[in-house]
């Protein structure tokens, strides 16, 4: 189900391009106190935090960068737990590392009891396991600490070191060669002062030689700095205090776009981090091609004509033909893409792998001037050249510094080239002459519309029968064939009896039918028949029904993401969508003759920045019409727009429940 | 602890993995494809799994399977198996992981297809950590390619008591062929059945061995839409073991228990006595004691067969703060013990009314979970260790079939059901008034297996919550004024309360809705949008139900649509609904039939009917003018 892998797809592409981002946040190895626990603990009480399970009491990071890169992180992180809820969640603690790239270690654990007795936890209590994994299998490590059992009101003080990063580097070389980034003699982070739970004090503290220049940000909020210096080095520090826990509010945007962040790079610009991420891969020959590759290609593009229809045919064929697997490669897993000729083999791998597939499909074709780009699906890059990547596409330069971007992990079974799932988003393509951070345009709700036509009769007993027709374009329309390509075969017919319970739980989908949802040159056309007994209420000369096109039975989760996001009155944060969308219900329902239209719901307009709607009925040569539309205008809806997007979805919510009359 | 051992021995046998020839092998060329299968994405050709019991006591299972991909869904759903293994006790030694593609080229799997995992379900449980999982992503997957995959496990000593197995024979992908083997010494019996399927099995001698075949072919495909672990128990299964009988494994697992049980630390002792202080009635104290485990001891959801249901100790399990079901178990039962409570552990798996029985064969494997039977005083109260009472009671977990672990017991045990009949009443009488706002009074009864008993014990506000949501499920808006406990035992809750609800929104009608009781069996159904079943369904239980309305109208108010009387009966119950307008009111009633919980596949279009019926807008609506 390649569309359902989103986020282990962009998570693959974070492990392998957050090279900015040491799994442990490790610690100064500051020793237990001698003397009991401290004195921080005594002011952390469930009063002061009812609705916490946990605090986090102190958590310092001290970062100390050598001139080659290498980073060795310290960190300790004080939590206090508050409820028997708290205490079994620290049961165990986990950190992760890639042996391949990175050295993990537990300096020592310490339990603080509320009766202030000190416990220090035996090193046995650490167990070095394989992490569970799904979808990426890249032999990552965890160290697990079976933690004694902590009672409310108890804490436990965590220290560890760390070195090197969560994805695989070069491991040639000296002992700590391999821990040393890619990007050699380089360092980024982005570190969040703010999460699920409360924090009491949190401090971030990096030093670096004193030749090599740092760029800082603080976003969301504010922070304490300082800086100090020496002969040999420049130290930053940067802390908050009393932030409280993240508040979780539905279809909300990313913590990292709403919690109090720093973001920090000794990248000079985002041209170098481009040229970098080309050369890494253009030095290893990821994308050179075989006989047969380009056989393949020549045989994949043959009969067409144009540059663009050869390049979408070989990227129908790359994202149908590379699963969603990612297993290593060992040497520069993570950061470089794999070989193109290993792709082709393997037929599997993560976004970056197949964008390496379409990239060298791309260059046999004759398309030499394709590169590989790193983009954020989810979240914003803050303009600052570090790490801030969890996904990788593809960018062909279609004219002298004009790019075409492609994505063949977004688009199986699609027509489109770049998923409209994806507007906006920022990303940086990897280019010998090395590029600035960019940013794909908003897609307008029109291109992702779903039409739904309904052309079906009432009878005087109140059956129903009818067809719904269902075409889409961009977002929608690839949802709608991932419905009948990318789920279990047996499971397809099951998931369109279910939209049609929308209609009424008596509904029988009689039969159904679609154009090929593999054949991305043919427009998806979805045709459901169906029934229902008993639909409209027919009373005297009356009759009273909602017209079926207005029950939107295209209601879940994929297709209406922006109903999940309509909860209370106000919003404190943005929301994200899945994209921007357009509903068009068409309906034409035959009435038994003599029945006229005597009382149509009311149907007033909403139109805004994030959202409009509207609905109309009429009688039409012996037929009830309806046409009504919804625009979901903006795919990150600011929460000042919330207003403006409740109204139009709950005005189309009232019309799919609201009665309209017929009379004869 | 030895490392599982992987060999590739396709990869040795060829440097350059890749042959290439015209087409598929000729032994799997002309097999069937989509056309054929048009609900499958993958057809199994041919798959053999064989445990053998070695003279010493070790295990050896070996597996071969061979499947064509049909789909492109086909190539990601049998792309990435996982297979389970311990890590202290076995070795896995992967033989061949080979795709024919429909090109005429052969791709063997690699080194980097095999990746060591530790199980989600045991992340948070190092103890448990000897279980690992390997992925074995295949490589070279396409439409019409077919893929050869076959391993070994094998005991590195003799770790297990018994050899037993439970293998389900039918699943989402259809089967040419299928076979299960089982080989044991010369002189050991093997008892086994087949379940909710036909077959005979084949016995052959080979040199002190003697090994049973069961060969099955053409096996169907069983969908998996919302289906339940209750559905599968009519799902063909077999199931085999060579325990001699029940009480070799009670005798065994009695002992470990015991120990586990009376292996308490200060600690423990201390948690235990914090979380009775002040209480002095024993359900009570049970009620507390089981409620902590439940939420509080984190719980490891794997087989408990794996652990050859041998418990950690009380105190350990207490100490690390997570366990298994019978870890957890074993935790209450010291809790109880120093309560001066008594309990007594049974293990077992729920099964529903009409399966087919497996626990005539003697096998620990079929056992899923864990229950205990604690005497507070001198009621009778049965503990789910994972679940708090409120959520897991007598009435989630009667038909439930077990061994208590206790020593010297030779046969099953069914927990019994709620001994009261399976009602649900609603007696409401309200007020209307012009806008259709509306107030009233109500009598909810719930007896049997309706009863929240456990959940709303000692809670007005859990108690007035759940009022709240029987009354607004009836007439949605709804809000409970006052309301009084009638009755309140396990058996039966009765309430009586005061509501009343807001007036809906203006329409362009005076349309009142009214729904189905919470808890009614026609609502919620899972997977009830399905039009037909493979498997049979199992719902919560059975049960009668009967809804009485009466809708004073206000001055002037008269009906205009009501509901016509509805009738249907059909094998799996039946559904009567009556609405009267009379004496400036209107009449509801509503009887819903559902005598059994088990709905068989043929009769399951019926029961849709009866919900369909029940919850259908044109059923559940009156328009006023």
């Amino acid at each position: 189900m390649k569309h359902s892998l989103r986020t282990l797809a962009l998570a693959a592409f974070a492990a392998a391009c957050l090279t900015t981002m040491p799994w442990a946040q490790a610690a100064a190895q500051k020793p237990a106190p001698p003397g009991g626990a401290p004195e921080a603990l005594k002011g952390v009480t469930a009063e002061k935090y009812p609705d916490a399970d946990a605090v986090i009491v102190n958590e310092d990071v001290r970062v100390d960068v050598e001139a080659s890169g290498l980073s060795h992180v310290n960190k300790t992180q004080l939590v206090k737990v508050l409820t028997e809820k708290g205490a079994a969640e620290y049961a165990t603690v986990r950190f992760d590392y890639d042996p391949a790239s990175s050295f993990a270690e537990v300096k020592g654990m310490t339990v603080f009891r509320a009766d202030g007795a000190v416990e220090p936890i035996a090193p046995t209590n650490v167990y070095d396991l394989p992490q569970p994994q799904e979808m990426i299998y890249w032999g990552p490590r965890m160290k697990v600490v079976s933690v004694p059992k902590l009672d409310p009101g108890d804490a436990v003080e965590v220290r560890t070191y760390s070195k090197g990063f969560v994805i695989a580097y070069l491991a040639d070389g000296s002992q700590d060669e391999k821990y040393i980034p890619p990007m050699r003699g380089h360092y980024y982070d982005v570190v969040l002062f703010q999460g699920d739970l409360p924090i009491v004090k949190k401090s971030y503290t990096i030093v670096l030689p004193k030749d090599k220049p740092l760029r800082a940000e603080v976003f969301h909020g504010e922070l304490g700095s300082m800086v100090s210096f020496d002969d040999t080095s420049i130290t930053y520090k940067w802390w908050k205090e009393n932030a409280p826990a993240l508040e979780e509010e539905p279809r909300m945007v990313e913590p990292s776009d709403v919690a109090t962040k720093l973001v920090l790079a000794t990248v000079q610009s985002w041209p170098e981090k481009s040229r970098w991420f080309y050369h890494v891969n253009e030095d290893a020959n990821t994308f050179a091609y075989t006989d047969e590759i380009k056989a393949k290609a020549a045989e994949i593009t043959q009969g067409l004509t144009t540059d663009d229809d050869k390049r979408q045919a070989l990227l129908a064929w790359v994202s149908r033909q590379i699963r969603y697997s990612g297993i290593s490669m060992g040497k520069g897993e993570g950061y470089t893409l794999h070989p193109g000729t290993m792709d082709f083999d393997d037929r599997a791998g993560v976004c970056k792998d197949i964008a390496g597939m379409l990239i060298t499909m791309f260059r046999a074709a004759g398309y030499t001037n394709t590169y590989p780009a790193m983009t954020m699906a989810g979240a914003k890059v803050e303009n600052l050249p570090a790490d801030q990547f969890n996904h990788c596409v593809v960018a062909t330069e279609i004219a002298p510094g004009q790019y075409k971007l492609y994505d063949p992990t977004w688009c199986p079974f699609s027509p489109e080239i770049w998923s409209s799932a994806e507007k906006p988003q920022n990303y940086v393509i990897g280019s010998p002459r090395g590029e600035e951070l960019m940013e794909t345009p908003p897609a307008p709700a029109s291109d992702n519309f779903i039409k739904l036509v309904s052309d079906s009769a009432i009878a005087e007993n109140g059956d129903l029968t009818g067809s719904f027709t269902l075409t889409g374009g961009a977002y929608s329309e690839t949802n709608l064939r991932w419905t009948l390509v990318n789920s279990p075969a047996y499971s397809v017919r099951g998931t369109l009896e279910q939209w049609l319970t929308a209609l009424s739980p008596r509904a029988e989908l009689l039969s159904y039918d679609s154009t090929d949802p593999v054949n991305i040159k043919v427009p998806l056309k979805v045709v459901l028949k169906f029934r229902v007994p008993g639909y409209a209420m027919p009373y005297g000369k009356e009759m009273a029904l909602t017209p079926p096109a207005a029950k939107n039975i295209l209601s879940n989760r994929r297709l209406t993401d922006f109903i999940a996001a309509i909860g209370g009155k106000d919003r404190k944060y943005d929301i994200f969508l899945r994209a921007t969308r357009e509903f068009l219900f068409q309906e034409t329902l035959r009435v038994p003759q003599g029945y006229r239209l005597v009382k149509a719901p009311e149907a007033k307009a909403v139109e805004g920045a994030a959202a409009d709607w509207s609905g109309k009925l009429d009688m039409k040569d012996g037929a009830l019409v309806l046409s009504e539309r919804l625009a979901i205008k903006e795919k990150i809806v600011p929460a000042a727009h919330y207003a403006n997007l409740k109204d139009a979805v709950d005005s189309m919510k009232r019309y799919g429940t609201a009665l309209t009359v017929l009379s004869k | 602890m030895k490392a599982a051992k992987i060999l590739f021995a396709a990869a040795l046998l060829s440097l350059a993995s890749l042959a290439v020839s015209a087409a598929l092998p000729s032994q799997y060329a002309g097999t069937p494809t989509a056309k054929d299968y048009p609900g499958a994405d993958a057809l199994t050709l041919s798959e053999s799994r064989h445990f053998t019991l070695g003279a010493d006591g070790r295990v050896t299972e070996h597996v071969l399977i061979v499947q064509k991909i049909l789909t492109y869904q086909g190539m990601d759903e049998i792309g990435d198996p996982k297979i389970a293994f311990n890590k202290d006790n076995q070795t896995l030694t992967v033989n061949l992981c080979r795709t024919h593609t429909p090109e005429g080229k052969t791709v063997d799997a690699k080194a980097n297809s095999f990746n060591e995992m530790t199980p989600y379900e045991l992340e948070k449980a190092p103890a448990y950590t000897g279980w690992r999982e390997m992925v074995c992503t295949k490589v070279g997957l396409d439409v019409n390619a077919v893929v050869e995959f076959e391993y070994t496990i094998a005991d590195t000593k003799a770790w297990r008591p018994f050899l037993e197995g439970v293998v389900m024979l039918e699943g989402v992908f259809p089967a040419l062929s299928r076979e299960v083997a089982v080989t044991v010494p010369a002189g050991k019996e093997v008892k086994a059945k087949l379940l909710n399927i036909q077959g005979q099995p084949a016995t052959s001698n080979d040199g002190g061995a003697v090994t049973t075949t069961w060969t099955f072919k053409n096996l169907p495909l069983v969908g998996r839409v919302a289906v339940s672990a209750m559905d599968e128990a009519f799902a063909p299964m077999l199931v085999f073991t060579t325990a001699p009988g029940w009480k070799a494994h009670a005798d065994r697992v009695a002992a470990l228990v015991q120990k586990a049980i009376e292996t308490t630390s200060p600690a423990l002792d201390k948690k235990t006595d914090e979380l009775l202080k002040g209480l002095q009635d024993p359900f009570e104290k049970t009620s507390k004691l089981q409620s902590y485990v439940a939420q509080y001891i984190n719980g490891v959801d794997w087989p408990l067969a794996c652990f050859e249901f041998e418990p950690r100790a009380a105190a350990e399990v207490y100490e690390s703060g997570y366990g298994h079901g019978l870890d957890k178990a074993v935790l209450l039962c010291a809790m109880l013990k120093r309560a001066g409570i008594s309990a007594a552990i049974a293990a077992g798996r729920r099964l529903p009314e009409g399966a087919e029985d497996p626990t005539t064969v003697p096998c620990m494997a079929l056992f899923n979970r864990t229950v205990i039977h604690s005497k507070p005083a001198n009621a009778t109260l049965w503990l789910d260790p994972m679940a708090p009472l409120s959520e897991s009671s007598q009435r989630n977990l009667c038909g439930m079939k077990g061994l208590p672990l206790l020593p010297g017991m030779d046969e099953i045990h069914t927990l019994p059901p709620v001994d009261a009949p399976d009602q649900l009443f609603v007696n409401a009488e309200a007020t209307l008034s012009a806008d259709l706002s509306l107030e009233g009074s109500a009598t909810i009864s719930l007896s049997g297996a309706y009863s929240p008993y456990y959940k709303l014990q000692g809670s007005k506000d859990d108690q007035k919550a759940a009022l709240a949501k029987a009354i607004g499920a009836v007439l949605p808006g709804a809000t409970v004024g006052e309301f009084s406990v009638v009755r309140m035992e396990p058996g039966a809750t009765v309430f009586q309360a005061s509501f009343k609800a807001p007036a809906p929104e203006k329409g362009t009608v005076k349309a009142l809705r009214t729904g189905l009781p919470d808890g009614s069996l026609l609502s919620n159904v899972r997977g009830i949008w399905l039009q037909v079943r493979s498997l049979p369904l199992v719902l919560p239980h059975g049960g009668s139900e009967k809804v009485t309305l009466r809708l004073k109208l206000a001055d002037g108010q008269k009906a205009g649509y009501l509901p016509t009387a509805l009738a249907k009966d059909v094998a799996a119950g039946s559904f009567r609904q009556t609405w009267a307008a009379k004496d400036g009111a209107l009449d509801l009633t509503m009887e819903v039939s559902v005598p059994k919980a088990v709905v068989a596949a043929k009769d399951y279009p019926g029961l849709r009917d009866l919900a369909g019926l029940a919850n259908a807008q044109a059923s559940r609506t009156v328009i006023l003018e």
